[in-house]
C-alpha cells in the first residue's frame, strides 16, 4: 500500500495546517472587545429609541415597541454569540497549548541521518542493487 | 396656509413619528452591521492561508463554517450598510406605507375642502389620534367649540371621511407591525464549540511547530504508520528535511512519497533524487478521438496530471480500464505520476505503464516494483519491457548489455518449500529462454526484498541452469528472514 494524498497538486504550504495558539488568543480578545463596544453602542441607542417610541400616540406605541423589542433582544443575542465564539476559540487554543506542552515533553535528542553524498551512488543507483 | 398644509399639520401627530421610524432606529442595525463586519474581518485575518501563522486545517475549516453561518444569519437580520434588511427594514416599509395611505386620505379631503377658516376651526378642536381610533364624536366637539355654520358641517363630513381612511391604513399598519414582531427572527447558529482538532491532527500540528517547513499532511502520513516511536518519527522528519536541503529542486511531495514507501533508505532516496530530471510530463500525441477521451478524463480526474492521462490513453488501454485504474489506485496516483515523470524518456516505460494499468492486481504490483527499481538504476537503464522476435521478453536491459531477466515481486513469507520449488522451475525455464535469446549476456534476477529472502530452492534452480546468474534482492539486499 503506497501512501499519498490523492491530490497530485498538494505540495509546499498549500496543505499546511496550523493551530496558532497565541494568535487565536489575540483574535479572541479582539472579538470580545468588538462585541462589548457594539453592546455599549447598542445600549445608548436603545435608550434614545425608548424616548422616540414615546413620541407615538399611545395606541401606536404597542406595535412599535413589539417590533423593536424583539429586534433589540435578538441583537443582544448576536453580540453574546460573538462573545461565546471568542470563548470557544480560547478553549480551543488552550487545549492545543496543553497538547503542545505534552508533546514537547516527549522529545529526546536524536542524531539524524546526514544525507551527504557518498559518491558510490553518483551516476546511478545500481550501487544498492548489488 | 392652504387646506393641504392645514390637514398635513393635523395628521402630523400620526405621520411624524412614522416618518422618523428608520432615522430614529436604524442605528441599531448599523451598529450591528459594523459589529458583524468587524467580527468577520477578525475571522478572515486569523484564517487567511496567505498570511503567516494562520489558523488553518480541519478545525479551522469547521470554525470558518460556523462563523460563516453566523454571518449569513446576521445579514438576514440586519442587512448590510448598503442594503438594510430584516425586521427593521420591514417595519420601516410598513410605516412608510401608512404615511402614504394617510397622505392619500389627506389629498382626497383637500379636494373637497371648502373655506380654509372652517377647516382651521374644526381641526383645532378635533384630535386626529382620536379620529384614527374611530372614537370621534365630531358634532359634540364642534358644538362645544361654538362652531355651527353650514360650512363647518361640511368640514366635519370631510374629516369623517378622512377618519375612515386613516382608520383603514392604521388597521393595516397595526396588523403588519404585529406580524413582524411575532415572526421568528433569523436563527443564530448553535452555540459555538471550541475548535479542537482530533487527537491525531493536534499531535501532527504540534510537530509542525518543530518542523514548520514540512507540510502537515506528510507529518500525518508518518503518524498514521503504527508503532513508530517518537525517535523514529523525528528521524523521518530529520531525514526529510536534510534531503530537501540537499535537493532543493526536487518536489517536496516526491521526496516525501519516496521516503514514505518505507522500503527505500534515505541513502537510496538521495540517489534517486540525484537523478531527478523532469518535473512535468510531455503529453503524448493523440488522435482526435483520444483527445476527446482526454478532455473527459481531465474533467473526471482533475487531480491527475493531464500529461500522464494522455500517456495512459496512448497505451491503447480501453477507457473502462483507464477509468478503473485511476479510480482503484487514486491514492497511489501522485506517486505513480512522479515515478513516471522521471522515467518518461526511457524506451519501454509506456509498456510498463500499460501493464500497470491493465486491471490485473498481480501485474499492478509487479509493474510498480519495476518502475521503482527502474528509477533507482535510471542512469544505467537502457530499455524496459523488451520484446524478442515480437514476443514479450526480459523486463529490462542495462546500458552495459546486462539483461535483467526478471524483476520478481513475490511474497515468500509463509510459503512452502514445494511452492518455492515450483516457482524455481518456472524461473529456470525463463532463464534458459533468455540465455538462448541473448547469447553471451549477463543475466540478473532481482527479487522484491519486501517479500522476504529468496528461497534456497529458487536459487538452486537458477544456478543449475547458469552458475553465473546474478540473484539479488532489492531495495534491501538482505531481507529479514
Amino acid at each position: 500500500m503506497k501512501i499519498g494524498s490523492g491530490d497530485g497538486s498538494s505540495s509546499g504550504s498549500s496543505g499546511v495546517k496550523q493551530f496558532p495558539v497565541a494568535r487565536m488568543l489575540t483574535t479572541a480578545g479582539n472579538m470580545v472587545a468588538n462585541a462589548n463596544t457594539s453592546l455599549a453602542q447598542h445600549e445608548q441607542a436603545w435608550t434614545r429609541i425608548q424616548n422616540y417610541i414615546n413620541t407615538f400616540p399611545g395606541f401606536m406605541q404597542g406595535p412599535v415597541r413589539a417590533v423593536l423589542g424583539a429586534y433589540e433582544k435578538r441583537l443582544r443575542d448576536s453580540y453574546q454569540w460573538q462573545i461565546d465564539c471568542a470563548n470557544a476559540l480560547v478553549a480551543g487554543a488552550e487545549a492545543a497549548g496543553a497538547t503542545d506542552t505534552q508533546i514537547a515533553q516527549l522529545f529526546t535528542p536524536y542524531e539524524g541521518y546526514d544525507a551527504t553524498d557518498t559518491g558510490r551512488h553518483v551516476g546511478g543507483g545500481r550501487g544498492w542493487v548489488r | 396656509m392652504g387646506a393641504l398644509e392645514i390637514l398635513e399639520q393635523w395628521v402630523k401627530p400620526l405621520t411624524g413619528p412614522l416618518q422618523d421610524f428608520l432615522n430614529e432606529t436604524q442605528v441599531l442595525a448599523s451598529t450591528h452591521q459594523s459589529s458583524v463586519s468587524s467580527f468577520n474581518n477578525l475571522v478572515q485575518d486569523l484564517t487567511d492561508t496567505n498570511g503567516a501563522d494562520a489558523f488553518t486545517g480541519d478545525a479551522a475549516d469547521q470554525f470558518v463554517e460556523m462563523t460563516g453561518e453566523y454571518l449569513t444569519s446576521e445579514i438576514a437580520l440586519s442587512g448590510t450598510p448598503a442594503a438594510l434588511a430584516g425586521p427593521l427594514a420591514e417595519a420601516g416599509t410598513t410605516c412608510t406605507t401608512m404615511v402614504t395611505g394617510v397622505g392619500e386620505g389627506v389629498t382626497t379631503a383637500v379636494a373637497a375642502a371648502p373655506e380654509v377658516d372652517a377647516l382651521v376651526t374644526v381641526t383645532a378642536v378635533v384630535d386626529v389620534t382620536t379620529v384614527a381610533q374611530g372614537g370621534l364624536d365630531v358634532p359634540e366637539d364642534v358644538v362645544a367649540a361654538g362652531a355651527t355654520s353650514l360650512t363647518i358641517w361640511i368640514v366635519i363630513g370631510i374629516l369623517t371621511g378622512l377618519a375612515i381612511a386613516i382608520g383603514i391604513v392604521w388597521w393595516a399598519w397595526h396588523n403588519s407591525m404585529n406580524n413582524i414582531a411575532n415572526s421568528p427572527m433569523p436563527k443564530l447558529p448553535n452555540k459555538p464549540t471550541a475548535p479542537v482538532p482530533p487527537q491525531m491532527s493536534a499531535a501532527a500540528e504540534k510537530w509542525t511547530h518543530l518542523y514548520p517547513d514540512i507540510p502537515i499532511e506528510y507529518i500525518e502520513w508518518v503518524l498514521r504508520k503504527k508503532g513508530l516511536t517518537d525517535a523514529e518519527i523525528r528521524k523521518w522528519l530529520d531525514d526529510y528535511m536534510k534531503l530537501l536541503q540537499k535537493y532543493p529542486n526536487a518536489p517536496k511531495m516526491f521526496v516525501a512519497l519516496l521516503l514514505m514507501q518505507g522500503h527505500l533508505s534515505p541513502e537510496q532516496v538521495a540517489a534517486i533524487l540525484q537523478n531527478y530530471t523532469a518535473s512535468t510530463i510531455t503529453p503524448a500525441s493523440l488522435t482526435a478521438e483520444q483527445q476527446a477521451l482526454l478532455a473527459q478524463l481531465v474533467q473526471e480526474f482533475p487531480n491527475v496530471d493531464s500529461g500522464f492521462l494522455s500517456r495512459l490513453i496512448a497505451t491503447n488501454l480501453n477507457p473502462q480500464q483507464i477509468r478503473a485504474f485511476l479510480t482503484n489506485h487514486a491514492t497511489d496516483m501522485p506517486y505513480i505520476t512522479m515515478l513516471y515523470t522521471q522515467l518518461q524518456g526511457i524506451e519501454g516505460v509506456d509498456r510498463v505503464l500499460k501493464d500497470l494499468a491493465n486491471g490485473s492486481p498481480g501485474s499492478y504490483k509487479g509493474s510498480l516494483y519495476q518502475l521503482e527499481w527502474a528509477l533507482s538504476v535510471k542512469p544505467d537503464l537502457d530499455e524496459l519491457e523488451l520484446y524478442h522476435n515480437g514476443v514479450k521478453s526480459a523486463d529490462a536491459k542495462l546500458k552495459d548489455g546486462t539483461i535483467v531477466v526478471d524483476l520478481k515481486s513475490y511474497l515468500w513469507y509463509g510459503q512452502t518449500p514445494a511452492y518455492a520449488k515450483m516457482k524455481g522451475a518456472d524461473f529456470a525455464r525463463q532463464l534458459r529462454n533468455y540465455l538462448r535469446d541473448y547469447p553471451g549476456a549477463k543475466v540478473e534476477f532481482i527479487f522484491d526484498s519486501d517479500g522476504g529472502p529468496v528461497p534456497q530452492e529458487v536459487k538452486d534452480a537458477l544456478k543449475s541452469v547458469d552458475p553465473n546468474v546474478i540473484i539479488e534482492s532489492w531495495p534491501n539486499s538482505n531481507p529479514t528472514p
